[in-house]
């Protein structure tokens, strides 16, 4: 894990530099910030690039937090046998990087696509561990546009080629065993209302 | 399931759908994009309910800016839908000065100061004219202009409640207790009527909760007025 201090966000000129550490934290210097977001992109994602302008907006808009980026291979970034692993396994890394994370009162993860999946994933794998310090520590779960019992627009043929396609397959066993452990033993605070309606 | 799954599991207060591509709403273009603003208000709500978070924030209330306009009229569209006023006119409301009351968390450091838009309400002073043609139906709050205000303060015959929102909890409770003290000082200046028409099942809740009385029908969408020559008012509670 590395923390960039700068004065305005700004991404490295080589956006792969960093690309064998999971979390890279972007914060604000002079700044000691309680919050943490954590984005976990989406298939063929890669940590800079992907967002957009977000991360900037929310490190100039957020005043208690800081922006942490996720990084982890997919798709073809995976060809090889090993690179290769199925979403569980790249979640218990997601989870044991949570692990790492400690000088935040909380950390809010942000997935988008099958980022969510993994994020899911990665609770389930606390949940499993039964690392209530870390699962305390997690403050929310921002899902975008997540697949969360997989996705009709991906080919099928993908599901034989790639554990991304096994992963994103309409009802597979991998996220119904995810879904199921993870409705089962959390519930959703129906009172956070974040349109206030 | 919709072809996504998205939305599964997730309760309608907590789920937004917004028209764009998968992609386009990971890479908002400007601060007042849908998904940016829903992102950003769910991660207040994660992170809990900023209250002067900071010794370097502060809780300011003034009169809304026409650089706040935008703002202003996005969060109305999120509270009340499309039919809201046109934004011409709220620029011309915020150029009159008291009419938009607008609540900011304000964040000075040493060598930066940001300010983030919470809420905002409004209240029009209505000439005679204007307030019988509201009483009486012809026309509506979000028809209303600078023409339908008195020409000089003192000739205010009533003041028209045009809308009360905010992003979050607090920031609701701040914009709250400021348009109490709004109408109070109006009322000690001698404003003998207020009137509004809820357009939320909250916004109904507030004005029943200050003896707002119906004009003809009750509910969600009908006019309301409170005499203020009334005595045990909540909003003059501690006069």
């Amino acid at each position: 894990m590395i923390k960039l201090q700068q004065v305005t966000y700004a991404e490295p000129l080589d956006i792969h530099m960093y690309d064998d550490e999971p979390i890279v934290i972007h914060a604000r210097s002079g700044r000691l910030s309680s919050d943490l977001v954590l984005f976990v992109h989406g298939l063929t994602g890669n940590r800079y690039g992907y967002w957009g302008n977000t991360p900037q907006y929310l490190l100039e808009d957020l005043p208690t937090a800081d922006i942490g980026l996720y990084f982890y291979r997919t798709a073809w970034k995976r060809f090889g046998i090993a690179r290769s692993i199925g979403i569980e396994d790249e979640a218990h890394v997601l989870a044991s990087a949570l692990l790492q994370i400690r000088l935040y009162r909380t950390v809010t993860i942000v997935g988008h696509s099958m980022g969510g999946l993994l994020a899911k994933a990665a609770i389930v794998d606390l949940l499993n561990r039964d690392d209530r310090k870390t699962l305390r520590r997690v403050g929310g779960l921002i899902l975008l546009a997540c697949p969360q019992l997989g996705s009709l627009k991906v080919p099928r043929a993908l599901k034989w080629i790639s554990q991304d396609g096994r992963a994103l397959f309409p009802h597979n066993e991998t996220i119904l065993r995810i879904d199921t452990l993870f409705s089962s033993r959390l519930s959703i605070d129906r009172t956070a209302d974040p349109l206030d309606r | 399931m919709d072809s996504l799954s998205a939305g599964i599991g997730v309760p309608d207060e907590q789920r937004l759908t917004v028209r764009g591509s998968h992609s386009s709403i990971i890479n908002p273009t400007h601060k007042l994009a849908d998904s940016y603003v829903f992102l950003r208000d769910c991660l207040d709500t994660s992170f809990g309910p900023v209250i002067a978070g900071t010794e370097d924030e502060e809780i300011d209330i003034e009169d809304a800016r026409p650089e706040d306009v935008a703002a202003i009229r996005e969060l109305a569209i999120r509270f009340f839908g499309e039919g809201v006023t046109p934004e011409e006119v709220l620029l011309e409301f915020a150029g009159e000065g008291g009419v938009f009351r607008v609540v900011k968390r304000v964040i000075v450091t040493d060598d930066d100061r940001r300010e983030r838009f919470s809420g905002y309400f409004c209240v029009i002073p209505l000439s005679s004219a204007a307030a019988t043609s509201i009483l009486n139906e012809e026309i509506r709050g979000n028809e209303l202009t600078v023409k339908h205000m008195p020409s000089l303060p003192e000739e205010t015959a009533a003041l028209y409640i045009g809308a009360v929102a905010a992003r979050d909890y607090y920031s609701r409770a701040v914009v709250l207790e400021a348009l109490r003290l709004h109408i109070r000082y109006a009322i000690a200046l001698g404003i003998r009527q207020v009137l509004t028409r809820p357009l939320t099942i909250d916004g109904l809740r507030i004005v029943k909760k200050h003896l707002f009385q119906p004009v003809r029908q009750e509910g969600v969408g009908h006019l309301y007025r409170v005499d203020t020559a009334v005595r045990h008012l909540p909003i003059l509670a501690g006069c």
